[in-house]
C-alpha cells in the first residue's frame, strides 16, 4: 500500500473508531500535515480518495466534513474490484459451472474491442455470500490478456490472481443495470421462482492503459442484493 | 453562475458531443487546451479533472487524454445526478403532479435529511412518462427550511431547474441506493404493470455544496422502461 492509501486508512478508521456522523468536521489539511508528517500533496491524495470513496466532503473555505453511507450491506457500484473485496466481511464462496476458452461472440466482441475469431475463458460461477445463492456470475476474459485461467484459480478471486500472481493494474469499469425476469434455469440456481425478478449487471473492466479485458453478465439475488452509488459531485 | 473550469468543462463535453467524438478519441493536449481557453494550466487541470470525475475523459499520463463516452442512450446515470432532462431529454417527457403539498416529516424522512420529525417538508409526488409511457413514481421529501416554496407549476417541470435558478440554491452531490423487489396494488395501477413484476427502487439522498441534505426522495421505476448505466474505478 502506498503512503496516501494507508494514510486514508487511519483516517477513514479514525471516523470509525470515534463514531462520526455525516456532518461532523474533521481537522483541517495543515492538521494532517502535521499529524502523519507527510507533504500536503499525499494528504490532498488521501483526502480525495476518501471523497472520491464518498466517506468525506471538501467545502472550499469550510474545511472537511464526514460522510457516512446510510448502512451496511450495500454492494457499492462505483467501486469495482472484485466481490472478494465488496464481502470481505463475510464468507464468499462459490460453485463453478463452467470454464472453457471459446470463440467471442458478436456482442463479447463488440464490448472487448476484439473479433469473433478472437478467444475468451468463459468462466460461469454461481456465487454465495454466508452459503446463500448471491448471483449468477458469467464472465468473458480475453485470452490474450490472460493466458491462462483454470479451476483453481476460479475457485477463489480471479481479480486477486489477475493483480496479485499476473500484476494486471485495473482501471475504470462502465456497468449496465437492467431488470427483467427469471428463467426457469436462473430461478433453480437462484433457489427463487421463474419469474421473479432478475437484476443483471453488465459490466465491461479495463486495465489502467483502457485494454478491455473483461466482460461480464451478473444476474443477482434480488432479494440478496442492495446497490449503493456514491455521487461525488452533481453539475 | 458557473466557475471557469465548470464553463470549460461543459465547453469540452458539447465539443466532445458536437463532433460525436468516440470513447478513445484524443483531445487536445494540456499545453493547447491552455492556449485555446487563454486560462492557466490549474483551471484546465481542474476542469479535466472534473470531467474525469462524471466519467467523461480518462487521462493516461504520458499518453494524452482520451474522450470516454461509452454512454447507450436512453440510460439512467447513476453515476451522476442531473434531473433527467440531461440524461433523457432526447426522449419525449412529461409528468403528472399527483401532489403537492407541505407536510410534516416523518421519522423515516427526518433521519435522512438529518432534521427533527415534525420539521415542514414539502412532499411532491409525480408520475414520470417517457413517450407515454409510465417510466417512474417519485416521491420527494424536501426540507422546507431549503425549499421555502414550491407549487404544481413548479413541479410539472424540471425541479432542478427551479432549485439552481430560481432559489439560486448551490448543488452538491447525492447517495443512491437501491434494491429490486416486487411491484404492490398501489404502484401497479400507476405504473401500468402486474402486482408482483419485479420493481427497482431507488432512495436519493441530495446535497446542497454545504454538505447540508435537502431532498429525500424514493423512486419506483418500470423495470420494462428503465435502463441504468454506472461508470466505476477499481482505485482511487
Amino acid at each position: 500500500m502506498l503512503k496516501y492509501q494507508k494514510i486514508a486508512k487511519h483516517i477513514e478508521e479514525y471516523i470509525e473508531q470515534n463514531s462520526l456522523k455525516q456532518g461532523d468536521k474533521l481537522p483541517r489539511l495543515e492538521e494532517f500535515v502535521a499529524y502523519f508528517d507527510a507533504g500536503k500533496s499525499t494528504i490532498r491524495r488521501s483526502l480525495s480518495l476518501l471523497e472520491n470513496k464518498g466517506i468525506l466532503y471538501q467545502q472550499h473555505g469550510s474545511g472537511i466534513f464526514v460522510r457516512t453511507p446510510k448502512e451496511r450491506g450495500y454492494i457499492d457500484l462505483s467501486f469495482n474490484r472484485g466481490f472478494a473485496y465488496e464481502f470481505s466481511d463475510y464468507e464468499l464462496s462459490n460453485k463453478l459451472l463452467a470454464i472453457e476458452i471459446r470463440e467471442a461472440t458478436d456482442e463479447v466482441a463488440k464490448n472487448l474491442n476484439i473479433t469473433t475469431a478472437d478467444k475468451v475463458h468463459y468462466v460461469k460461477r454461481l456465487i454465495f455470500v454466508d452459503k446463500q445463492p448471491l448471483c449468477i456470475e458469467e464472465s468473458h476474459y480475453l485470452v490474450s490478456v490472460i493466458p491462462y485461467l483454470d479451476a483453481g484459480i476460479a475457485s477463489a478471486s480471479i481479480f486477486a490472481h489477475l493483480q496479485q500472481n499476473l500484476n494486471l493494474k485495473f482501471g475504470f469499469s462502465d456497468a449496465f443495470l437492467v431488470v427483467d425476469k427469471l428463467n426457469k434455469e436462473e430461478a433453480k440456481l437462484l433457489e427463487l421462482k421463474t419469474g421473479d425478478p432478475r437484476p443483471c449487471l453488465i459490466n465491461t473492466f479495463y486495465l489502467s492503459d483502457r485494454t478491455p479485458f473483461n466482460y461480464s453478465n451478473t444476474v443477482f439475488h434480488y432479494q440478496q442484493s442492495k446497490f449503493f452509488v456514491p455521487v461525488v459531485k452533481n453539475l | 453562475m458557473l466557475l471557469k473550469y465548470q464553463e470549460i468543462a461543459e465547453s469540452i463535453e458539447n465539443h466532445i458531443r458536437d463532433n460525436a467524438l468516440k470513447q478513445g478519441d484524443k483531445l487536445p493536449s494540456l499545453e493547447q487546451l491552455v492556449t485555446e481557453y487563454k486560462v492557466s494550466k490549474s483551471t484546465i487541470r481542474k476542469a479535466l479533472e472534473l470531467l474525469e470525475s462524471k466519467g467523461a475523459v480518462y487521462q493516461l499520463r504520458g499518453s494524452g487524454i482520451f474522450v470516454r463516452s461509452l454512454k447507450r442512450p436512453g440510460y439512467i446515470d447513476l453515476g451522476f445526478s442531473r434531473g433527467f432532462k440531461k440524461d433523457l431529454g432526447e426522449f419525449e417527457m412529461t409528468t403528472e403532479v399527483l401532489a403537492v403539498e407541505v407536510r410534516a416529516a416523518s421519522a423515516e424522512v427526518a433521519a435522512n435529511l438529518n432534521i427533527e420529525t415534525g420539521d415542514a417538508i414539502y412532499y411532491i409526488k409525480r408520475l414520470r412518462f417517457i413517450y407515454g409511457k409510465p417510466l417512474c413514481i417519485e416521491e420527494s421529501h424536501y426540507d422546507k427550511s431549503v425549499v421555502p416554496y414550491m407549487n404544481k407549476e413548479i413541479v410539472k417541470d424540471s425541479i432542478f431547474y427551479y432549485l439552481r435558478n430560481g432559489l439560486k440554491l448551490s448543488l452538491g452531490f447525492s447517495d443512491t441506493y437501491f434494491n429490486i423487489g416486487k411491484i404492490n396494488e398501489a404502484e401497479s395501477k400507476l405504473l401500468k404493470l402486474e402486482v408482483g413484476e419485479p420493481a427497482l427502487r431507488l432512495e436519493n439522498i441530495f446535497f446542497l455544496a454545504t454538505g447540508q441534505a435537502f431532498n429525500y426522495s424514493k423512486t419506483t421505476y418500470n423495470y420494462e422502461e428503465s435502463q441504468f448505466f454506472i461508470q466505476a474505478t477499481s482505485t482511487d
